[in-house]
């Protein structure tokens, strides 16, 4: 077996020794653990400035709603007024009581053998139903008779567009006169009557009135 | 391994430096970083139902705007409103529109006055007027034609009273009466 000598011992001992050196390997271990830490530190400040970026653009947003908020709020308000307004008028357009259709079914419900001496209608209160009294004479054989089918007449021709309409004799209203009149050859009795229409509810709403009455009963 | 003096004298100042280090690496960097992600997110947190609620306040607020059932027809009656009824105390042009109209109806004998005037606390801006008018000597159907041009083209107006006697004198004519109420800018 050869010998072999090793001149260089000592001089790898101490270049082993120098690479083992604890403060060196320390000092790289510090290096290395600096390192990571900034890295960390660098994404936690990526991470943190997009959260407030993020805040940036919401408070932009919130500063363009807030004064809108405010603003519709005002708004609702005066929209809730303008609707109770405008749902007045409109009440008031359409649920008006028109007169001329009145008269004229009135006007088609008088016999030639009836004389309306007075008509008073009165609608003041819209939400109480409207009222007409109409007096006048009644001729015939059976005058009472008569003035019983005027008021038959008149209820059904009122009917049709009041579908709650009564007509009804005001008390001890419906009397017989003493004078007579002479109608086709015929001398008739007559009879005075007070018979009041009651108008509850109203007809469907209609944009514009009927024409008025095309030929005159009432003299 | 064998440590010299001087080394452990290194270790030892290696240790407390990188503790300082360390110290200052949590609470000078990561600790205000913290506090500051934590002000942002608590900030939006705050906002985030503020803004929640505004948007469902907008949104009520145009779709209220938007759903007026009453809307349309009460715009063409403002707009008729604001054209149709004068500026001014209705005693001052109300008569003379009624006696024009009725003249224009071929009814000549016309009075008129005014009976009451009232807030319409429905219409802002506008007061309700209440007016009679008294026709003496008209027949029946042209007073009737009146009725119905008045009620086709005075869209305010209500009658809320309509009297019509025999004339005892001419038995041909009537007298009649009549009370509307209508409304006039305050």
């Amino acid at each position: 077996m050869a010998l072999h000598l090793n001149f260089y011992h000592e001089i790898q001992r101490e270049a082993q020794a120098r690479a083992r050196d604890p403060v060196k390997l320390a000092g790289l271990a510090g290096a290395a653990l600096a390192v990571l830490l900034l890295a960390y530190y660098g994404y936690r400040s990526y991470a943190v400035s997009r959260v407030e970026a993020k805040l940036a653009s919401v408070q932009k947003e919130w500063k363009r709603l807030e004064p809108a908020q405010a603003e519709a709020k005002k708004r609702e308000a005066e929209l809730f007024v303008l609707q109770k307004s405008n749902k007045a008028l409109v009440d008031r357009l359409h649920g008006r009581l028109y007169f001329a259709p009145l008269l004229d079914k009135i006007a088609t419900a008088t016999p030639p053998t009836v004389q309306i001496t007075s008509l008073a209608a009165d609608y003041a209160d819209p939400e109480k139903p409207a009222t007409v009294l109409v007096s006048g004479i009644a001729a015939g054989l059976q005058p009472r008779s008569a003035a019983e089918a005027f008021r038959l007449a008149l209820e059904k021709e009122v009917s049709g567009q009041y579908p709650k309409a009564t007509a009804s004799f005001d008390a001890n209203s419906l009397e017989e006169a003493e004078e007579n009149i002479e109608w086709s050859g015929e001398s008739l009795h007559t009879a005075r009557f007070k018979i009041r229409l009651t108008l509850e509810g109203r007809p469907p709403a209609k944009e514009e009135a009927p024409p008025a009455p095309k030929k005159a009963k009432t003299k | 391994m064998n440590l010299t003096k001087e080394q452990l004298q290194k270790a030892a100042l290696g240790v407390v430096l990188v503790l300082v280090a360390l110290y200052a690496y949590f609470s000078m960097l990561l600790g205000p970083l913290g506090a500051r992600e934590k002000r942002a997110q608590k900030a939006m947190d705050a906002l985030a139902p503020k803004m929640k609620e505004a948007n469902t306040q907008i949104t009520r607020t145009r779709s209220i705007e938007a759903e007026d059932p009453f809307g349309a027809a009460a715009g063409i009656a403002r707009e008729a409103m604001a054209t149709r009824i004068p500026d001014g105390a209705a005693i001052v042009w109300l008569p003379q529109r009624l006696s024009e109209f009725f003249h224009s109806q071929g009814i000549k004998k016309i009075t008129s006055k005014a009976e009451a005037e009232q807030d319409d606390l429905s219409l802002p801006g506008y007061r309700l007027s209440t007016w009679q008018v008294n026709i003496a000597e008209v027949e029946f159907v042209p007073f009737a034609a009146a009725i119905a041009a008045m009620e086709n083209q005075e869209g305010l107006a209500q009658i809320t009273s309509l009297r019509i006697e025999t004339n005892a004198a001419n038995v041909q004519f009537q007298n009649a009466s009549l009370k509307f109420s209508t409304l006039v800018k305050k």
